[in-house]
């Protein structure tokens, strides 16, 4: 039974590790849709307003992105060393988002502004 | 063996990055379409070869080093981005700034970051002509609670900023030129990332002030003391508007309380409200004041019968703060006062106030 945990344990680790990709603009060229919120370990899911929300990171290195209904246009660049990506709209105000996790399926980001600085935003490919 | 081989690479790093004060820099290759160049040299034509300081648990800190030398430092990473090839365009690297900076950014806040001022050189002929300079801030914020892991995080900011730079020199500058099949951002974002702070403006750190002051009154009506906390990043703005919280404990002056008929008369109140900072020099501001002092006004009558009284009211202050040294000294401060209050025994005051207190 104890042999069987430690499988399983095995197999869990070694499929959260593989899941996670390398750090590159290809890997990040998607289009990544709010799945949740997360603050100090407590989970939180969007509001209606923001039901449908997205960050399309598109290879040409425009994005697109909706935010409660409200939708920007602009430029994003990778900085991997920093690991984190650069935003800026059309409207000129820039946003730098740190990358926490990446895998094929979801995106982990944390915006550096100083009112949500700890809340970390999950984007799933999964509608 | 192998284990005690890694064993003492490791502490070996670790006392060479954290006892000698030297930071070491990772090789972390990064994605570019500049295929065709390649750093021939990283010149540092710093004057002050260290990055800063560093306390690390030493009184009188220690100072951090790129670790052998910034020159092999940045070369040795710029080389796995951009190897030598032969047909290669010969671009050299001045580094005119590269240093650590750190201030506290808001009562519970530590912006930390790295300056960066780079100059690319290309060889003509006999002259080494610039092509391109860039200055750059590498931020990242953390909780006070969490700025023991600043030390081991410059490395990571340090290759940052030289990643944005390089960049930046690719898309800005390279892309301009007949560079040969460089496929890169389009202009449009080219201009987007040209930050204006970054070609030639210095952004000084905004420092962080915590002042402890208390400040004794002389009025019409009152003696006494009261004790303040002031917290406020200085910035480069004319106004500031700090965090504060005061504590004040005063008392009827005796020649009132004798022509007013008490025994005593005491007031206790925490103060808030806003309190503006108007900058005039480094280190001297002017004080511009609105203040909501609540608390309790204590009566005792020549009966020894105690009454107690809530008390709200609205206070002014008008004055100069001086903060002579930077990093811990006095503070000096002086002004004026006006008040109107719900006391039982007078509904007005006003006078003349004296603060000393230390910053740290």
């Amino acid at each position: 039974m104890k042999k069987t945990f430690v499988m399983i344990a095995v197999l869990l680790i070694t499929a959260l590790y593989t899941s996670a990709q390398t750090l590159s603009e290809n890997n990040l060229a998607k289009k990544w849709y709010l799945d949740k919120y997360k603050v100090a370990s407590e989970e939180y899911q969007p509001s209606r307003k923001e039901k449908g929300d997205y960050l399309f990171l598109k290879d040409d290195k425009h994005f697109t992105s909706v935010s409660e209904g409200k939708e920007e246009r602009g430029f994003w660049l990778l900085n991997v060393n920093g690991k984190y990506i650069l935003m800026k709209d059309d409207k000129g105000e820039k946003v730098k988002a740190n990358i926490l996790r990446l895998t094929d399926q979801n995106l982990v980001l944390q915006f550096d502004v100083d009112e949500i600085r700890e809340v970390e935003v999950h984007y799933s490919t999964q509608r | 063996m192998r284990s005690i081989v890694y064993l003492v690479c490791f502490l070996g790093s670790s006392l060479s990055t954290f006892g000698q004060g030297e930071v070491i820099l990772n090789t972390e290759p990064f994605k570019h379409d500049a295929r065709s160049v390649y750093i021939q040299k990283v010149l540092d034509e710093r004057t002050r070869k260290n990055l800063g300081w560093t306390k690390n648990g030493q009184p009188k800190g220690i100072p951090l080093y790129l670790y052998p030398n910034a020159t092999e430092a940045v070369q040795g990473f710029m080389d796995t981005s951009f190897p030598y090839t032969k047909a290669g365009r010969a671009i050299q690297i001045k580094i005119w700034d590269l240093e650590i900076q750190q201030s506290q950014s808001s009562i519970t806040d530590i912006k930390t970051r790295v300056h960066m001022y780079l100059g690319f050189f290309e060889r003509v002929g006999n002259q080494l002509k610039e092509i391109y300079k860039i200055r750059h801030y590498e931020e990242e914020v953390f909780p006070l609670s969490q700025a023991s892991a600043i030390d081991t995080s410059h490395e990571k900011r340090i290759r940052a900023a030289l990643e944005f730079c390089m960049l930046n020199f690719i898309n800005d500058c390279l892309q301009k030129s007949d560079f040969a099949k460089m496929k890169s951002l389009d202009s449009e974002e080219v201009n987007s990332f040209k930050d204006p702070r970054i070609l030639d403006v210095d952004s000084p750190l905004r420092k962080w002030y915590n002042l402890l002051t208390v400040q004794k009154i002389f009025s019409k009506y009152r003696q006494g003391w009261k004790v303040t906390y002031t917290g406020f990043a200085d910035s480069e703005e004319d106004f500031i508007l700090p965090f504060t919280l005061s504590y004040d404990q005063y008392s009827l002056k005796p020649k009132v309380l004798e022509r007013k008929g008490y025994k005593s008369v005491d007031s206790y109140t925490l103060g808030g409200g806003l309190e503006g900072l108007v900058k005039i020099l480094p280190g001297l501001y002017g004080r511009l004041g609105l203040h909501i002092p609540v608390g309790l006004e204590s009566i005792k009558e020549l009966q020894n019968k105690r009454k107690n009284n809530f008390l709200i009211g609205v206070k002014g202050r008008q004055g100069l703060v001086w903060i002579p040294w930077e990093d811990f000294g006095i503070v000096i401060g002086a002004g004026f006062f006006q008040q109107i209050q719900t006391s039982k025994i007078y509904k007005s005051d006003y006078g003349f106030e004296l603060e000393l207190g230390v910053n740290f």
